[in-house]
């Protein structure tokens, strides 16, 4: 992915994540997990709004928490899904 | 990598240890118990599906940290079959919190084949997921009633449980009994003598299917009941040790009409808890007094059980209007949760799992 477009989907993914559960990171390479900004609610929340935000299907059945590690590893994950930043 | 698979019977150790150290409560229900619920009603007949199974979530060194329990019910919606799961015992180990296992697990049971999820045991978390997840509160079934015959009887009975030591509640009796007669005194209010002439016989599984609506209530959806399964929930809810004594009655009139029928369990903390009662048009006071007067021969310190709609009529005045557990609801399909949030929903507390041992 172009570093533009990968830097503004972190942009992106930061907003989601401060506007619908209120978490704002100090950057993108914070760790969440380490902080304590992640819990059941929280995730819900964000996997609720990523794909309402960028048109993705999140897996239901396999879970890798440290692609919820930080506001990178979210990016990361969700381009890998085939999100693009939403324009 | 973490997973969330279908329950497996070699999960159910874990599941039992995990349930117990979660809720970490003196009243929490033996292993024994548990396991043979568990494996019952989870992985066995009438209430398991493969294609709506329970769930676990599994860490990556395979263990369970996490479990959300499945009960399938066949119902009717208006002209055709649907399935009401509802889910259960949500389960999480402390140690995985921050994975949020809970909520994975919540939302990949929402996403199932069922037409109709429903809880009506859920805490404020699970509320709060739930509706983040598309879900609603139907708040009617949401308030439980309670009416007290024995109050002080009633309020150490449900202390002791809390502890634990419901056993205990056998040598308090009698030192409620002189306070709890003052109390009779001043409450007049209960009289069921009028009911002597009617007959009460064992609800069967046949007797339920043919008189499940008899009520005036027009309903769109309601449980598509067979004989066979029905027997065999009545069983698993009856051999609970949690569950106290189970007694389900059909009601007839001194002519030998349908006056009406009731389910219900007179729990260890002396509460008589009321699953199910449905009665002829014009004769739901007197099922009710059916319903009081069970009560009171059994013993019990109170009668409490969820609200519907036509209960306002009927119920005493001394009753109270409790909001402590949530009913919760899901559906892709609106209409379905209309029928529930406007009371045309006929669930029972067979459809739920207010009875499975805690």
């Amino acid at each position: 992915m172009h570093t533009d477009v990968h830097h503004e989907l972190r942009d992106q993914v930061a907003a989601v994540m401060s506007d619908r559960a209120g978490i704002d990171v100090p950057d993108a390479e914070a760790d969440l997990l380490d902080a304590g900004l992640i819990d059941s609610m929280a995730l819900v929340t964000l996997i609720v709004a990523f794909e309402d935000t960028f048109a993705v299907q999140l897996p239901l059945d396999d879970f890798d928490i440290d692609r919820f590690r930080s506001v990178a590893s979210i990016a990361d994950f969700l381009a890998s899904l085939g999100a693009e930043p939403v324009r | 990598m973490s997973r969330i698979r279908s329950l497996r019977q070699d999960d159910l150790s874990q599941v039992v240890a995990l349930y117990r150290s979660y809720l970490a409560v003196p009243n929490v229900a033996a292993v024994d118990e548990l396991r043979m619920a568990f494996e019952q009603v989870f992985l066995g007949q009438p209430l398991s599906d493969p294609s709506i199974p329970s769930l676990v979530f599994e860490g990556s060194d395979g263990e369970i940290l996490g479990f959300i329990g499945s009960l399938v019910h066949r119902m009717r919606f208006e002209q055709r079959s649907v399935r009401l799961a509802c889910s259960s015992s949500l389960v999480v180990s402390p140690k995985a919190r921050q994975f949020g296992p809970g909520g994975l697990l919540m939302r990949k049971y929402l996403s199932g084949p069922q037409d109709l999820t429903m809880t009506d045991t859920a805490g404020p978390a699970t509320e709060r997921m739930w509706k983040s997840l598309g879900g609603s509160m139907y708040h009617l079934g949401s308030v439980s009633w309670l009416h007290l015959l024995q109050p002080v009887r009633a309020a150490v009975g449900l202390k002791l449980w809390h502890l634990g030591r419901q056993q205990r509640l056998r040598l308090v009796r009698p030192l409620c009994r002189p306070l709890d007669a003052v109390y009779s005194r001043f409450s007049k209010t209960d009289g069921t003598g009028d009911v002597d002439e009617h007959t009460e016989e064992q609800l069967s599984p046949q007797l339920l299917i043919d008189h499940l609506r008899l009520g005036p209530q027009q309903f769109d959806l309601w449980p598509d009941h067979d004989a066979e399964s029905l027997g065999l929930l009545f069983d698993q809810i009856g051999r609970s040790r949690s569950n106290g004594q189970f007694v389900k009655k059909f009601v007839r009139d001194a002519r030998g009409k349908p006056l009406g029928w009731y389910i219900a369990s007179l729990l260890p903390s002396d509460i008589y808890r009321v699953l199910g009662l449905a009665a002829t048009p014009g004769k739901e006071e007197l099922l009710f007094r059916h319903v009081l007067r069970s009560a009171k021969d059994l013993n019990a310190a109170a009668v409490a059980g969820r609200l519907e709609p036509w209960l306002f009529e009927v119920l005493p005045r001394r009753t109270m209007m409790l909001s402590r557990v949530r009913f919760l609801i899901h559906s892709r399909d609106e209409a379905i949760c209309d029928a529930v949030r406007s009371s045309k929903a006929l669930l029972t507390g067979l459809e739920s799992d207010v009875w499975l041992p805690r």
